[in-house]
Order: C-alpha cells, then structure tokens, then sequence
C-alpha cells in the first residue's frame, strides 16, 4: 500500500511540473533549443551546411539549435513531420527547393508546402555543374548535346535523386535540346562522381566542391556551370545562362523554413540572428572552406522566388512527361 | 614519398593527437554503444567540435569516433541483443547466447581483440598498397557490385541454423520486406496501401532493435526467476576472462575476416554490414562443427567483429585518393577535410603529403589506444547484466524504444519496433531463424540498385555489358556460381553428415 | 503435438500435421495473395520524355521473389511432414503466458503513449509498472529507476547527444 502511495504521488509530482511550463510570451523567444528538421541523410551537402551554422548560431540566438536528420522517401518524411509540427518557432526545417517545389509537382503529397511552410532565410545555394570524364571526343556542351542527338541512347547521364538537384537541370538542358539521353540513377554525389571517373556515366551534374580537384587534374571536364557568374577556380567554363539556358530555378537553393503559422515576430527574431550571422568571421571562414558561397536572402525576398518556382516547374514537368 | 612519409611519422607523435584521439575513441563507443545511435550519428554529432581544431588533431579525433563507434555498437550486441549500429547486426547472432551463458565478458574481450586485429591490419594494408586499392575502387561499378552482393547473398543463405528450407524461406521473406515502400530506383510506391508512413519504407533499425531484442525481454519473463542470465551461471564467474587458447582457437577466423573484410572493404558500396555478414558465413563454411554457431559461439562473434572493423582502413581509400565519399561516414569525413581546408583528392597527397602519412599514422596508433580503452571499459559493461531482472528489462526497454525514435524522430518506427518484437518471438517459438531475413532485408536494395543501374548501363545488351565491355565483371560473373556452387555443396554435405551423426547418437531430436 | 506417442506405423495424415505444416500453409496462401497483389500495389513508373527512364520495371524483383517464396512453400510444406521440432509455445507454461502477454501489452501502451505524453513521463509509468510486475518491492530502487533512467536518458540524449526525444506534458 505503502509503494502505491508514494509512486502516486510522484506521478502528480511528474504531472504538476509539467503542467506548469505552459505557454510561452514571443518577448522570451527562444528559451529552449530549437529543432532543426533536415529530410536528407547524414554526411550531406545539408548535414554539413547545417553542422557549420548551428555550431555559430547559438551566439546570436542564445539557444542552440538541434539537428534532427529525418530522411526518407525522397525528403516527404522530413518534410510532413515539419509540417505536423507545433507552430511555436522551436521546429523549423532546413530543406532544398526541389523538395519544396518540384517535388508536389510530380507526386501525390499528404501535404502542400506552399500553403503550410513559410520561408525564414535562404543559407546558400549549390550551382549544378555538368561534367564528365576528359577522354571523350565533345568538348563543349554543344557538342555533347549534338553527339548526344545524333545517337539516341547512347548519351549516358549519371543522375542523383529523382527530380533532385542533380537530375532536374540535366534533364532540362536535354529536354531542351532534344536529347534522348541514358539516365542511370546514383545515390549521392560521391558514387556518380566516381561513376564519371571511372568513365562509366558520360556526365553527371554534381556541386563544384566534388568536381573542381578533378578539374585541375585535367582528369574531368567541365561544360557548363549552373550560375549566373563563372567560378573563380575555372574561369574558362561557360555558365549556363551563356549557353542560352536560363538558370534561376535549377540552381539548388538551401532553405530553412518553418510552419506557416508561426507568430511573424518569432520568425523575425530568427531572422534577426541569421543575419548577425553573415557578419560572423568563424562562420564566413567555415563556409569558405566548405567551398559554399553565402548568397543569402531573406524570408520574403525567398517567398517571392517560391511563387516563380512554382509556376517554372509546373511547365517543366508539363514538358517532360508530357502531361 | 618516402620523405614526406618520414616527416609524417614525425608528425602524428604528439601527445595532443594521441589525447584527442583517446576522447574520440571513447565518445565514439559509448555513443555507438547507445542503441539507435549509428556510427554516422556519433560523427554527424561530434563533427563540428572537429572545425575548430588543427587538421592533426581534428581528424584523428573524428577517426577515433569511427573506429570506437564500430567496436562500441557490439556491447549492446553482446550484453541486451540490440544492435549498437548496423555493423554488429552479425554480432546478435552469438553474442546474448555467451552472455545467457555467462561468458558475456569473454565475448566483448575477443570481439575488441578481434575488432583491433582486424582494424590494425587493414590499416598497414591501406598504407601499404593505397594505389592498387583506389585502382580497385574505381573498377567496382553498379555490375561488379552487383555479383558481389549476389555472392554474398548466395553464401549467407547456407548458412542459417536449423531446417534449410526454413532458413530459405525467412531469407526471402526478409526481400519482400525491404521491398515494401518506394522502390529504389524510380520511386515508385510498392505494398504501401497508400499509407503515407510506409511509403520511405520498413526502418531498419527499429526492425532490428524489434526482432533482436524485444523477444529477448519476453523470453527473460518466461520464468520466474530474478537474474536476465541463466540460473544454473555462477554469478561470480560472469566476469571470466577470455583464455588465450580461446582467441587461438579464432586466430583463423579472425584473419580469414580480416580478409573478407579489407577486399570487401575496398569496394565503395558495400560496407561494414555486409562484410560482419559475410565474414560470419565463411566462418561457419569453415568450421568442423558448425552446428554450435547461432548458440553462443566465441568464433561467431570474432568473425563478425574482425570482419567489420576490417572495412575501416579500405574504404578511407576512394576518399583519400578521389575525394569520393563511398558511404556516409566517409561523407562526414570528407566535410571535416574540406572545412579544414584540405580537400581530398588527387592533389592531396602531392600538396599535403605529410600531413595525409601523419593521419594515416595516426589511425595506426589509435588502434592501440583502442585496445586499451576497450579493455578498461568492458569490466564496467559487463557487470551490467547482473542488474536483477525487475530492474534490467525496463531500463532495457527504454533504451530499445529511445534507440528506435531517435534515427528519425517518428512515432510510427515504435510501431515497427513493437510488431516485429512480436513477430520475432513467434519465430523464436517456432524455430525460424531472424538472422537470414535481416541479413536479406539489408542487401536485398543494394542488390536491386546495382542490378537495375547495370540493367540501364547495357541498354538492352546484358550480356555483351557483362562479359565483354567489362572485363572485371565478366570475371566475377564466372567465379559467382563456380564459388556458390561450391559453398552451397559443401554446406549441404556437412548437413548430410550432421543429420547421419545426430540420428545415430540422438535418434534424430533435430532436424 | 509431442504428447501423442503413437506406432508410427499407424499415424493417419491428421497425426502428421504439425506447426510446420501450419505455417506453410499459411504462406502458401500469402504468397499467392501477394502475387495477385502485385498489379495494384506496385505503381508502374511513369513516362519520361516518352518512354521509362529505368529498363527494369519495379515489379520485377517483388515479382520474383514471391515466385520464389511459392516455391520455397510448397518444398516446406512437403517437407514439414518430416520436420521434428517442438513447438515451444506449448512449454512456456500459463503463468508464463501471462507475463509475456503483459509485458508485451505494457510495451504496445508503451509506444502509443511515447509520443503524446512525451520521453520521461511514459517511461517513468513503463519503468513503475513492470519493475512492479516483476516483483520490485524495494521503494527507494523503484523510485530510483523510474525517476532516474528516464530523466538521466533524456538529459544525455537531448543535451549531450543533441537529438530530440518527445517532451509531451513535460517541459
């Protein structure tokens, strides 16, 4: 009889505690850490961007931020856990626009990002770079497209990720000049880099930080980059926009975002530390080594560019599935 | 080469490396031995401490975490039957048998000895042959991975214990799980009855920590008795030590494992799970008297353990040479080079050749740091288990669900946990063998990756793709049924012998 | 099954069936019934630019490995006649019986209250529950646990590990 009396009174004990930490005010925002959902994998271009700014951010914020890795199904897991969540500023999601906005585009979603997620800050974006191994006879992106038209099939395109990053401006650049292209599926950067090493893709579309060593090697080729500026370490490679392929919404851009309905001056307070952030030495230096530029942009600067996203790719999956 | 090798060795002597190494060797076991945390968690999680330090004391740190993360996943492997990380799945197949049995801490001594073993000479293979082995890494593609995982596949199948056919039938139950969800290649949802929570398919770990541990808890309150181990284990003797003729006795295994595992190793995709796998089916090949694996058998866990901790060394090479991440944790490897401002690659060894000879000799000198850490932690783990049991199985259900939830934070992987928690028992009940339907559930996707890749490679002309514009595959697809063959015929001929024995002496208790 | 010790000689088929027998019968028919699953419940992939973009369709490798699970079936199910295994659910005894099925039914509460009453709290009613069960009568190790190993648990997970476990009513 003894034992249930005190284990009952610990329970009430238990339950009061937790009764008490009800509602918070926004004045004391954040007073608890805050959770970081990122839907992709561990070891990522997103793990690792996420691991350089929440090991800085705490100093703006006072409250460190929790990454909570939650891959799965192509980013939905992630994503629909984000959406679920509590509206209270402490859980936001760090994820990519083709997740975002491509991804409702072609498949039956549980959710709808545009309506229940709202940007907070846009960290960076990841330019596509097309390359492939040196040895073949195209030396130029024109060349490769023609050789590629004059042999259907027979072009070979390493891909990762359906409709991701590094499938999307690929298959756009092809369908746009008509090219009847192999596709073969990698998982991640690594294995379809290694793929164009090895010389068994003909290109692969990857982020210049896996590529450039290659490329000062004369090992890979480079025939574009996705960005409106060329890259400072090869200065000879055309961007897209050059070659006559409009790049704004094939760049990958890595967003953090929250549920719609958080209180506008929470968000505003998260903002408030992100930009604090970009005059951090630590993590400028940090995100320089990484090889990622820090091309920011705020929430409703980033909202603006969701309302194109969605229209853009809305006619791009129009045009290649022929639906 | 030579010089900048020497100036290397130079560098890695410093007390700051071998303090920095330690910490990370330690974090990295006792998170990998948290149930749910993977080896690429505790890096994910310890990696931003790796930016603010020199490149000598960072990384080595971080490669700490590695190998003590591998290694610490077989404690709760051994102890409580919830696998630590994926690698020491094949570790649950014999370690809670010695631990019931009361040799629990004999199995974590040989499976650190093993893990040492193996990690230590596949890092003077790394060192020695780093060319060859990024040659190798570049030829594995999608098809020659593709005959590696239907060799393995075919070599795992032989060995299951008890009925044959039973064992067949859970191998290929466990496919038809890792297929529910979408499918891997183009997305599309199978089996999902359009079930949102189903669609990125069966978690792995909760299934494990599922059929792994949660019929161990249940077994344990069968009884009536008040210890988780065996009543007729003298509880003084659980903390026996590993004699030497025992780890004599696994020497072979112990190399041959290191073996499978440094080949398996050196080609990017397959992994530590595999190789534990695989390691552990060669050994019960091998062995006179394979009937005793699966039931508490000090040989089952070296095989694993020696196999897994042999990946480590190999796999850095692809990294280290190409600036190619093979899996994850050389993924996060690869974020703390670069944002230490060494980018891997081919220039690496020119640019920084030091540095990278230090690293390596760093990862060298960490394993005997591993061994003495390992030893001093195994007395405080193995005392655990003597817990009585009203207290042992909660705190042990707590750690499975925790363990569960926290890979990805969703509610419903407590669901699979819990189901095939119950499944798993019915199997236990029943004599069907889990270890089979794990062991396909996690190689059946790599299987049916690499199998669809090569399909679209060869655009319709499989056989020409196979044998004549790839050499190295063509090579593997002939040694694939040569090598099945002869396994599953030597399998089934000591089978045969066995069932003669056992009717003779026993009149045929067992199948 | 076992108890039944007759001349094999006269054993009719109903003296043969064991659980084996049982079991395989059962997954004849879910190998049968997820063959016939197959065009409803795995999507065929949709076109791209006119045609598939994989050569191989996702259907292939399920379909395959239920044909091979038939197959398999049907070699255990002539197989089981001769199959001598106990079945150990008849040894575990009724009191045992009942333990596993509370604890089992104390695990399934278990995880459908994680998440809505959060990490500590539907541990500590677990913990309390069970090591009560079990035959824990010392008050200062059951308060010692239950309070204890979630609280210690949470706090290493979430502040050290910097992963997050459901704070529910808690916090």
């Amino acid at each position: 009889m003894k034992t249930k009396h005190i284990l009952f009174s610990l329970l009430v004990v238990l339950l009061a505690v937790s009764l008490t930490g009800g509602p918070v005010m926004a004045a004391d925002y954040p007073e608890k850490p805050i959770t970081l959902i990122i839907p992709l994998g561990a070891g990522g271009s997103h793990d690792l961007n996420a691991r350089v700014f929440t090991s800085v951010i705490p100093t703006y914020l006072g409250q460190p931020m929790v990454i909570k890795l939650m891959p799965g199904a192509g980013g939905q897991t992630g994503t629909a856990a984000a959406v679920r969540a509590k509206a209270d500023g402490y859980t936001l999601i760090f994820t990519h626009n083709f997740i975002d906005q491509l991804q409702p585009q072609v498949e039956k979603l549980p959710y709808d990002t545009t309506k229940e997620l709202i940007s907070v800050w846009r960290l960076n974006y990841g330019p596509p770079c097309f390359y492939g191994l040196a040895d073949r006879p195209y030396k130029t992106l024109a060349e490769m497209l023609d050789y590629g038209k004059k042999n259907p099939g027979k072009l070979i395109f390493g891909t990762t990720g359906q409709w991701g990053a590094g499938m999307t401006p690929g298959a756009v650049v092809l369908t746009r000049a008509g090219v009847e292209a192999t596709y073969i599926p990698y998982q991640g950067g690594g294995p379809a880099l290694q793929a164009a090493l090895a010389g068994d893709v003909d290109f692969t579309v990857g982020f210049p930080a896996q590529g450039l060593p290659h490329y000062k090697t004369g090992k890979l080729r480079f025939y574009a980059v996705g960005a409106e500026k060329r890259l400072k370490e090869a200065p000879d490679v055309p961007t897209l926009p050059e070659l006559g392929y409009p790049v704004g919404s094939l760049l990958m851009s890595r967003i953090i975002m929250a549920p719609r309905e958080t209180p506008p001056e929470r968000i505003k307070i998260l903002q408030d530390a992100f930009r604090k952030l970009y005059q951090d030495k630590t993590f400028l230096n940090l995100m320089n080594s990484l090889g990622e530029n820090v091309e920011f942009m705020d929430g409703p600067d980033y909202e603006k560019v969701r309302v194109e996203q969605k229209e853009e790719y809305a006619n791009l999956v129009k045009k290649i599935t022929g639906k | 080469m030579w010089e900048s090798f020497l100036h290397g060795v130079m560098l890695s002597f410093g007390w700051k490396i071998f303090a920095m190494m330690s910490l990370g060797l330690l974090l990295g076991m006792l998170v990998g031995a948290l149930p749910g945390f993977t080896t690429v968690m505790a890096m994910a999680i310890l990696l931003p401490i790796s930016f603010f330090l020199h490149p000598l004391i960072g990384i080595p740190f971080l490669i700490g975490v590695y190998k003590g993360g591998i290694y610490g996943g077989s404690i709760p492997a051994i102890l409580i039957s919830i696998p630590g990380t994926g690698a020491s799945v094949a570790t649950t197949f014999d370690g809670p048998a010695l631990t019931k049995k009361g040799q629990g801490r004999k199995a974590m001594e040989m499976a650190l000895y093993a893990s040492v073993f193996g990690d230590f000479s596949s890092d003077i293979l790394t060192l020695l042959l780093i060319g060859p082995i990024a040659l190798i890494a570049l030829r594995v593609g999608p098809p020659e991975l593709t005959a590696i995982v239907l060799l393995s596949l075919i070599i795992i199948s032989a060995t299951g214990s008890g009925s044959l056919v039973k064992g067949l039938i859970m191998g290929t139950v466990g496919l038809l799980l890792s297929m529910i969800g979408q499918d891997p290649l183009g997305f599309m949802q199978r089996f999902t009855f359009n079930i949102f929570a189903i669609k990125a398919g069966i978690p792995l770990l909760p299934m494990l920590i599922g059929v792994f541990a949660i019929p161990e808890i249940l077994m344990a309150v069968e009884k009536e008795t008040a210890s988780y181990i065996s009543e007729k284990v003298d509880l003084s003797k659980v903390g026996e030590r590993l004699r030497f003729s025992e780890f004599r006795r696994c020497f072979r295994t112990i190399l041959r494992s290191t073996g499978i595992g440094s080949v398996l190793g050196a080609c990017p995709g397959v992994g530590q799970v595999v190789a534990a796998f695989v390691g552990y089916a060669a050994a019960v090949n091998a062995s006179d008297h394979p009937e005793t694996f699966g039931k508490g058998e000090l040989e089952g866990v070296a095989a694993a353990e020696a196999a897994n901790n042999a990946v480590n060394g190999p796999t850095l090479v692809p990294l280290l040479t190409l600036g190619i991440p093979g899996d994850n944790i050389t993924a996060i490897l690869l974020g703390a080079f670069i944002a230490q401002g060494l980018r891997p690659g081919p220039q690496l060894f020119s640019e920084q050749g030091p540095l990278i000879f230090a690293i390596i000799m760093a990862m060298i000198f960490a394993n005997v740091l591993f061994l003495i850490i390992g030893y001093a932690a195994i007395p405080v783990f193995s005392r655990i288990i003597t817990i009585r049991k009203s207290v042992l199985l909660p705190l042990i259900t707590i750690f499975a669900f925790a363990g569960s939830y926290v890979y990805r934070s969703d509610p419903f992987d407590l669901i699979v946990l819990v189901v095939f928690g119950g499944f798993g028992y019915a199997c236990r009940k029943l004599h069907f063998d889990v270890s089979p339907m794990v062991m396909a559930f996690i190689l059946g996707p790599i299987l049916e990756y690499s199998f669809g890749q090569t399909v679209n490679l060869a655009r319709g002309d499989m056989l020409h793709y196979l044998f004549v514009a790839r050499p190295v595959s063509g090579v593997l697809f002939t040694i694939v049924p040569i090598l099945s063959g002869w396994f599953w015929w030597k399998t089934l001929r000591k089978r045969r012998e066995k069932s003669r024995d056992s009717i003779v002496v026993k009149g045929g208790e067992n199948s | 099954m076992d108890e039944i010790k007759t001349d094999p000689g006269l054993q009719t088929w109903k003296d043969k069936i064991n659980f084996n027998t049982v079991a395989a019968i059962c997954l004849t028919v879910f190998s049968i019934a997820a063959f016939l699953l197959i065009p409803y419940q795995i999507e065929e992939p949709k076109l791209f630019m006119g045609r598939s973009l994989m050569y191989m369709t996702p259907s292939l490798f399920p379909r395959l490995s239920i044909i091979g699970l038939f197959i398999l079936s049907i070699w255990y199910l002539t197989h089981s006649f001769e199959i001598k295994e106990k079945n150990l659910f008849r040894e575990i005894g009724k009191n045992g019986y009942i333990r596993v099925l509370v604890t089992f039914g104390v695990t399934v509460g278990y995880a459908l209250l994680f998440e809505p009453l959060g990490f500590v709290l539907s541990s500590a009613l677990m913990v309390a529950i069970l090591t009560i069960y079990y035959g824990n009568r010392n008050i200062f190790i059951i308060v010692l646990v239950l309070a204890g190993a979630p609280l210690g648990i949470y706090f290493i997970f979430t502040h050290v590990l910097k992963v997050s476990l459901p704070e529910g009513l808690l916090f």
